[in-house]
């Protein structure tokens, strides 16, 4: 796979540049925005870029980035701001993580880009590959189809980073007008529930 | 710091208010006292001339009309007008020493009539326990037995009445303005007082947020640096215990809290707050059982109270409360959900053997009661339910009470 690199601190460009071509895949970095959007149109497979990259807008870079699935680096951890912007990246990823974590992360990405089936949350149908809701702007993140799927699986599902994703699907919903929400039980944890 | 700075607030112009109206009940007090005892002087001179005040008695008695009261306010010790006379409005009424008979003695009132005023007379003469006092709100009576007749004499004082209820009225509008007034002030001067605490309080926020952010990046170069090495170099001893390190450090980071997060401080998950607490109960009932102490929650119907808020801190905060139960019940243990007008109390009730009283200070970290000696702890659990309870913006309070110990949770 080609990878874009973009993060402003070198030891990690240094380290993960390695560490990624040692798993096979072809690595170039870019250590702040401008940098990024001279690159983007050697037509890579995935971009891992810093939240916080300096010399350009974030909402900016990210609209460069459209044909090409996005990975967002977080130096802290995932809040429901995050996952109502404008802007998505496909998936983020909080800082610290393993490399194993990272590679999961890719992988999970470049899943749902090709599963064309749809994922059901109550009254409102995720379009899995799009990464987004079907018939609606709205955007979602892999976390957030993860969890969409976690929950039609009947999974047990809870944890703070659970809340802050549980949040913002209930305001995305709520902003679409749909009656679904995702409530909590101490026996289900969060699961999925259709209000009229 | 905004609820500390509003309790301030609101504290401070109750103590204003109290005290302004501690003042101004003596002051009124003082003034109404005053005028009473002008009307017993006058009431009383009366009833040294038989119950008729003729001018030439006007200087007679006592110390020549002088007012002997220690209140005598402004003109302490002046004789008295000899205009007063003619002015007074009075009535004095005689009966018998056997109640056959009676007459006005004297009738100088046009406010009430002869026959209003003899009723009057006869209803306070039956019912009056004392010799004087008020009658009618502006009048002032005296009840006294000249050669076994018994008079009564009935002083309007509602001329002297008009400055006190003026003074009053004039009480009750500068205590009204004054509490104002303070509570304005107030709400402008906590700004600048807690100006620098709020700085205090901002910082330590960023300091917890910039020490959980500086730390990511190392840990993950780190980490992915020592994966580095072993892909090399093979896996050692050394690499092993340095990823273990910062596993450990990660799992700490993780746990901090990153900052206040305002975009989750007021969201809403909704949940059944029943049936998460029967699922705590049902599943602590094994280890009350071992202990051969008995738990019950209340209402036993299990009605659903639907809430939104945050179901895993409310679920850890039953938890807690539960384990502190089953730790020092001595051989029952209760749990009680309320909902009264949209407000959720939770209370735990067991026996105990505390001393009856107020126990707030089981919330503090590391306080531990004389029942907790034999048991094993660190008194941290009820600071945790605290603290979870501020974050639900809620309150917390224990007390024990004819050996039952009650923690009660206001959300």
């Amino acid at each position: 796979m080609k990878i874009l690199l973009a993060v402003s601190d070198r030891d990690f460009l240094k380290t993960y540049e390695k560490l990624l071509k040692m798993d096979g895949h072809e690595v170039s970095t870019a250590f702040d925005g401008a940098q990024a959007i001279m690159l983007v149109s050697g037509g890579y497979d995935m971009i891992l870029l810093e939240d916080t990259l300096p010399c350009v807008n974030r909402e900016q870079m990210l609209r460069h980035f459209l044909q090409t699935p996005v990975i967002t680096l977080l130096s802290q951890q995932l809040r429901v701001s995050h996952l109502l912007r404008p802007q998505l990246p496909h998936a983020f990823l909080s800082l610290p993580f393993t490399h194993e974590e990272l590679l999961g992360s890719m992988d999970m990405v470049l899943r749902c880009l090709k599963d064309e089936n749809s994922l059901q949350l109550g009254d409102a149908q995720a379009d899995v590959s799009r990464f987004c809701f079907h018939d609606s702007p709205v955007r979602l993140t892999g976390n957030e189809l993860e969890l969409i799927r976690a929950l039609d699986r009947g999974d047990s599902l809870r944890g703070s980073r659970t809340r802050s994703m549980v949040l913002a699907l209930n305001e995305k919903l709520r902003r679409m007008g749909k009656g679904a929400r995702i409530e909590y039980s101490h026996e289900k944890g969060y699961h999925s529930v259709v209000r009229v | 710091m905004n609820k500390a700075r509003k309790r301030l607030i609101l504290f401070a112009t109750i103590s204003v208010f109290a005290l302004l109206s501690i003042l101004l009940l003596i002051i009124n007090g003082v003034n109404f006292t005053v005028v009473s005892e002008d009307g017993d002087h006058i009431t009383g001179i009366i009833a040294q001339n038989n119950g008729i005040l003729q001018q030439e008695n006007s200087f007679a008695m006592p110390g020549r009309g002088r007012r002997t009261s220690p209140f005598g306010g402004f003109g302490f010790n002046t004789p008295m007008s000899p205009d007063l006379t003619p002015s007074l409005r009075y009535f004095t009424y005689a009966l018998d020493a056997d109640r056959n008979g009676g007459e006005l003695v004297h009738y100088s009132i046009s406010a009430v009539s002869q026959d209003e005023a003899i009723s009057w007379a006869l209803s306070l003469l039956e019912k009056s326990g004392s010799e004087t006092g008020w009658t009618g709100i502006t009048y002032r009576y005296r009840i006294y037995t000249i050669k076994d007749r018994t008079f009564v004499t009935v002083v309007d004082q509602s001329r002297e009445l008009v400055p006190s209820y003026r003074i009053l009225l004039i009480s009750i509008a500068g205590l009204v303005l004054g509490t104002f007034i303070s509570a304005i002030l107030l709400t402008l001067l906590s700004r600048k007082l807690y100006r620098p605490l709020e700085e205090a309080e901002r910082k330590q926020r960023h300091f917890t947020r910039d020490v959980s952010s500086t730390f990511r990046m190392p840990l993950t170069l780190i980490e992915a640096n020592t994966e580095l090495l072993e892909r090399a170099h093979g896996e050692s001893d050394e690499t092993r215990t340095i990823l273990r390190q910062v596993r450990h450090m990660t799992d700490i980071i993780r746990q901090l809290p990153d900052q206040n997060l305002p975009d989750e401080e007021h969201a809403d998950i909704r949940f059944d707050l029943t049936s998460l607490a029967r699922r705590c109960v049902d599943s602590a009932m094994p280890s009350f059982e071992e202990r051969r102490c008995q738990i019950r929650m209340l209402p036993e119907t299990d009605t659903p109270i639907e809430i939104s808020g945050n179901g895993e801190e409310t679920a850890a905060l039953i938890r807690e409360l539960i384990e502190n139960g089953r730790k020092y019940a001595l051989s029952w243990f209760e749990i009680e959900l309320k909902e009264t007008g949209g407000r959720i109390t939770i209370e735990t009730r067991n026996d105990t053997s505390l001393p009856d009283g107020s126990l707030d200070q089981v919330f503090d970290r590391f306080t531990r009661l004389e029942n907790a000696q034999d048991v094993p702890g660190y008194g941290l659990g009820l600071a945790r339910v605290r603290e979870t309870v501020q974050l639900l913006n809620g309150r917390a309070h224990a007390k024990a009470d004819g050996g039952v110990f009650t923690l009660t949770i206001r959300l």
